[in-house]
């Protein structure tokens, strides 16, 4: 016990402290969603100032849930260097320099895009390796190698721990499914059904109960909370999971006119058909001559003529997730739209109609979450 | 089927040939013996797509639509030539994996941290040679993964169909043109990517292959991802592995146990691609800057190109990495300039024209607003 005598070992739970209360803070700081801030801020998980900067700016360091928790621990050596910038050698000065101005390059410009953030990773994740080895292997702090090699892996099975759990929420859909059945088929929920599944259910865990309870009753399989027009009565045709049975509905059907493809290359790839590209976050649709707006300075009806006669689009290819990104035109969809197809990785077939109607489907989990919300947000963060 | 699986092997076999073979001239050019053979070929291994994409790049430019057999054997010829005109040094390459990642010796225990215990765990190790199988373990969990995907899914992810239908425009149709907007009448389909297209090309080079073979597949481009993902795997696991064999398993076991990295690793999509380039570049700048050496900076020069010409992130990076090279290698300014103009060449000759020619005549490139999907 002679080591609880010494400074040295002191200072080391002092510094171990601190980077745990670091991280926690860091977490804390980064769990909190604002469901009041621009969609795809949401999705990108930077919808407020501090996760802009923790996940955003410095994500490459800090977006903890993708690039794992041990990458800003170059910082305390990347500190170190500079304070001994003289004494170090020209192309580890290079180095370091060409690290950080890419680095900064991609905090800047690629702080939106989780996948420009792991760009560095390799190389950070070697730095950090190579440093804390040499830093542990140093004679300082020889006798608390073994705390130091604990904590490491403390911190990265925290951090395993934190993204298995909290990707457990984001996903609940594919969870149920994978829990219960392995085979994959669709069932369409009839009002009464979800009436009861729905009713009583204000927290997650209690929806999920009254599904499987009411659902396991009813089917001898629970499928995804999918589906169903409250308002309109047509029929649904449901594929069965092969990888996009949308696609495969498009590609051996022959169709009157051309799909409006809401920025799903998919449809190019497998389908052979003729569509026209557009994207309805920017409302921008794209043509030989370049691009114009679609929505922008039309009325719904006015779209639905100008997509009907002038494009000889008859048809809308679209993810339900997608349709999010421009309410304009998910209330376009809802008034002129037929869904005519909808598959188990939500992409959705519209038949465009001259004249309004309401033309309901939606994931019945965001009809609860809605519900939900209003008295109990914190139950859905991250659940889109 | 199985004709489609012989391509794919066809193919893969073929690139790391193909990127021997560019070693080879690295070794020729490395007249001071400042690089270990097998050093050079593992950092090299993924160059052969690379080159390839930039081969069929310029072929489609310059001898548009003359058919897939001819851009085959032109890229065939070419390569056989690069390897007839080296052979000597082609014959000396060091490809023995065992022995250039140092798996034929015993573990090291003298540095580990003393854990409770651990002298009695590492005894059993004592002169038993477990490198080797320790290795295969963390690679075989990684390869065999990747096989099963590569077989079973399609080609599901946004980004990777963009690319993937671009290719499938540059392949059918075999011709490049630089033009405002990048529509194909034939789909309407209208590529919003502005990067550069060595991607692309990769499927493109396979939809050619697959016409004079007579298949039609996107196995190649599908594997292209982990192909690469474990190009970095491997390079990590050299350069760790010559502190200490377990770090280097620690940081592997790192690698698979990070969400994003991982999902990089195991999703179709060009990160591992452009990634690869981008690891190439610093370790050549690194050595490049240590000795001054000419196989350093072509080895620079070349990673920054093709990682240019895989994404326009790339260009940036590159310029960096460029700058660096300049301020920060030991030479008089003659010296520089000369390095300086040595190296923007090879950037240009391998991708940087790309943006060039998009920025003039196609369609503004950095000129555009960028946008985030």
């Amino acid at each position: 016990m002679n080591f609880l005598l010494r400074k040295e070992f002191w200072l080391f739970v002092l510094y171990g402290s601190a980077t745990a209360a670091l991280i926690g803070f860091v977490y804390f700081l980064t769990l909190k969603t604002d469901y009041n801030k621009d969609y795809s801020l949401i999705y990108r998980e930077i919808e407020t100032p501090a996760k802009m900067i923790l996940n955003g700016y410095l994500g490459q360091w800090f977006r903890f849930k993708t690039q794992g928790n041990l990458n800003w621990l170059v910082i305390p050596f990347l500190l170190k260097f500079f304070i001994t910038w003289k004494s170090q050698e020209n192309w580890k000065k290079g180095m370091v320099v060409t690290y950080l101005l890419a680095f900064c390059l991609i905090g800047a410009k690629g702080f939106f895009n989780t996948r420009y953030q792991i760009t560095l990773f390799p190389l950070t994740l070697f730095l950090v390796c190579t440093f804390l080895w040499d830093f542990v292997n140093s004679k300082t702090f020889k006798p608390y190698k073994v705390l130091i090699y604990l904590g490491l892996i403390g911190l990265l099975a925290f951090n395993n721990f934190y993204s298995m759990f909290f990707n457990r929420s984001i996903s609940v859909r594919q969870i149920k499914v994978k829990n219960v059945e392995k085979s994959f088929s669709f069932y369409k929920f009839s009002n009464e059904i979800l009436e009861q599944i729905e009713a009583g259910a204000t927290t997650m865990s209690e929806f999920i109960e009254n599904v499987e309870r009411v659902v396991q009753k009813t089917f001898r399989y629970i499928q995804a909370f999918l589906i169903l027009s409250r308002s309109v009565n047509y029929e649904l045709k449901w594929g069965k999971e092969v990888s996009y049975p949308s696609l495969k509905y498009i590609k051996e059907n022959n169709w009157e006119g051309k799909f409006l493809v809401n920025n799903l290359p998919h449809f190019y790839y497998y389908t052979g058909k003729k569509g026209i590209y557009y994207w309805a976050g920017d409302d921008k649709f794209y043509f030989e001559g370049g691009q114009a707006s679609l929505l922008t300075n039309r009325t719904l009806s006015q779209t639905s003529s100008f997509l009907l006669d002038s494009l000889a689009c008859k048809y809308v290819f679209s993810l339900l997730e997608y349709n999010k990104y421009n309410p304009k035109f998910a209330e376009f969809l809802r008034a002129f739209a037929k869904p005519i197809f909808l598959d188990a990785s939500e992409f959705i077939i519209y038949e465009l109609q001259r004249d309004s109607g309401l033309y309901e489907v939606q994931p019945v989990i965001d009809s609860l979450k809605f519900r939900i919300s209003k008295s109990t947000p914190p139950y859905f963060i991250n659940l889109r | 089927m199985l004709k489609v699986f012989f391509v794919l092997l066809f193919e893969l076999t073929t690139i790391i040939i193909f990127s021997a073979i560019l070693v080879s001239y690295l070794m020729r050019w490395d007249t001071q013996n400042k690089h270990s053979r097998f050093e050079l070929f593992l950092l090299c291994l993924g160059l052969g797509p690379g080159v390839v994409s930039l081969i069929i790049y310029y072929l489609f430019l310059f001898i548009p639509q003359a058919g897939s057999l001819f851009y085959f054997v032109t890229v065939f010829v070419f390569f056989l030539c690069l390897a007839a005109l080296n052979w000597r040094y082609l014959l000396k390459l060091n490809v023995n994996f065992y022995e250039g990642l140092d798996l034929n010796s015993q573990i090291d225990f003298s540095n580990i941290p003393p854990f409770p215990g651990i002298k009695r765990v590492t005894s059993i190790f004592n002169g038993a040679k477990i490198k080797f199988w320790i290795f295969l373990g963390l690679a075989g969990v990684f390869i065999y993964y990747w096989f099963k995907k590569v077989l079973n899914d399609p080609i599901t992810g946004h980004d990777i169909l963009e690319y993937a239908f671009q290719g499938k425009i540059f392949g059918d149709g075999m011709f490049i043109q630089y033009v405002k907007y990048r529509f194909d009448p034939d789909s309407n389909f209208f590529y919003v990517g502005l990067h550069g297209f060595s991607f692309p090309l990769l499927h493109a080079w396979e939809r050619v292959v697959g016409n004079v073979l007579g298949v039609s597949s996107d196995l190649y481009f599908r594997s292209i991802t982990g192909l690469y993902g474990f190009f970095i795997l491997l390079v990590l696991f050299y350069f760790l592995n010559k502190r200490s064999f377990l770090l280097a398993c620690f940081c592997i076991v790192l690698v698979y146990g990070t969400n994003g990295f991982r999902l990089t690793l195991t999703e179709y999509h060009i990160d591992t691609y452009r990634i690869y380039f981008l690891i190439g570049s610093f370790v050549f700048l690194g050595y490049f800057l240590k000795h001054q050496d000419m196989v350093s900076l072509v080895g620079f020069s070349l990673f920054a190109g093709l990682h240019s010409f895989s994404h326009s992130l790339g260009v940036f990076v590159s310029v960096f990495a460029f700058f660096s090279l300049f301020v920060f290698v030991k030479a008089n300014l003659k010296e520089r300039l000369r390095f300086a103009l040595i190296s923007i060449f090879i950037i240009l000759l391998t991708g940087g024209i790309h943006y060039l020619l998009d920025s003039i005549i196609g369609t503004g490139w950095i000129f555009q607003e960028l946008k985030y999907y």
